[in-house]
């Protein structure tokens, strides 16, 4: 199973943006304002959504990929 | 706790997805085995493990070689039991912000290369593992760059290494 997410603004922290396209906010308030659900994607919903793919509550769940754009991406 | 009795590893456990999940991992009583080529930013994720209660090891694996990713995942089904869980969260060597049309083969390539490499390789690590026990979870990591490829995003060879990592996800790996 694989693991979908969009970029995350909190894993920028420390990482050098100079080349960026745009400032890291601006960037930002262009995903929220891409996303369907008007956010962005955090470590914590990867974090959660891992937790659950590897426990037995997803059982019956294999061979996909688990989307976790917040929306920008629709299958 | 939804892991108990879980054993995971985590290759870039150092990093922000890898750390995050390590500690999602741990909080629901999985054992973390964080793997990463740095040590420093290991320790750092296990240490916030340990003190919240929860159990993490860390060793030195570039999980580019082929024969360390193998043998940290023998030591590490030998030491705690087998393997249940297998995540890959490395940096996958992306170039980015740079048109195609500008842009070298080597830049492009590089994520491809990177990606498709690291995740066989762990999970070809971890199936082995799995299969013996008859049971086990691979997670692999892909972004929604895999559908960037529209005017004025540059994500190089970023989003063609998304949908080769999740092809063999979606098709190869069985969960039993």
């Amino acid at each position: 199973m694989c693991l979908r997410p969009e970029g995350m603004p909190e894993s920028w922290e420390g990482v050098p943006t100079e080349g960026w396209s745009a400032p890291t906010a601006e960037i930002e308030a262009q995903m929220k304002a891409r996303s369907l659900l008007g956010r962005v994607t955090t470590l914590a919903d990867v974090g959660n959504a891992a937790v659950f793919l590897a426990s037995d509550q997803a059982g019956a769940t294999t061979g996909t990929v688990f989307n976790l754009t917040s929306g920008t991406v629709v299958d | 706790m939804l892991l108990e009795n879980k054993n995971a590893v985590i290759y870039g456990g150092g990093g922000a997805i890898g750390g995050a999940v390590a500690r999602a991992f741990a909080r629901e009583g999985a054992r973390v085995f964080l793997a990463g080529r740095t040590l420093e930013g290991l320790e750092e994720v296990a240490e916030g493990i340990r003190s919240a209660g929860g159990v993490a090891e860390t060793a030195q694996v570039d999980a580019l070689e082929e024969t360390a990713v193998d043998e940290h995942a023998n030591a590490v089904a030998a030491s705690a039991g087998g393997i249940d869980i297998s995540f890959n969260a490395i940096s996958i060597r992306d170039v980015q912000l740079i048109p195609l049309v500008e842009m070298s083969r080597e830049d492009f390539m590089s994520p491809i290369l990177t990606g498709t490499s690291t995740h066989f390789l762990t999970a070809r690590a971890a199936a082995r593992h799995m299969i013996e026990q008859g049971s086990g979870v691979i997670l692999t990591l892909s972004s929604s760059a895999v559908r960037a490829y529209v005017a004025g995003v540059h994500v190089g060879g970023f989003g063609i290494a998304g949908t080769a990592i999740e092809a063999p996800s979606r098709n190869c790996l069985r969960r039993s």
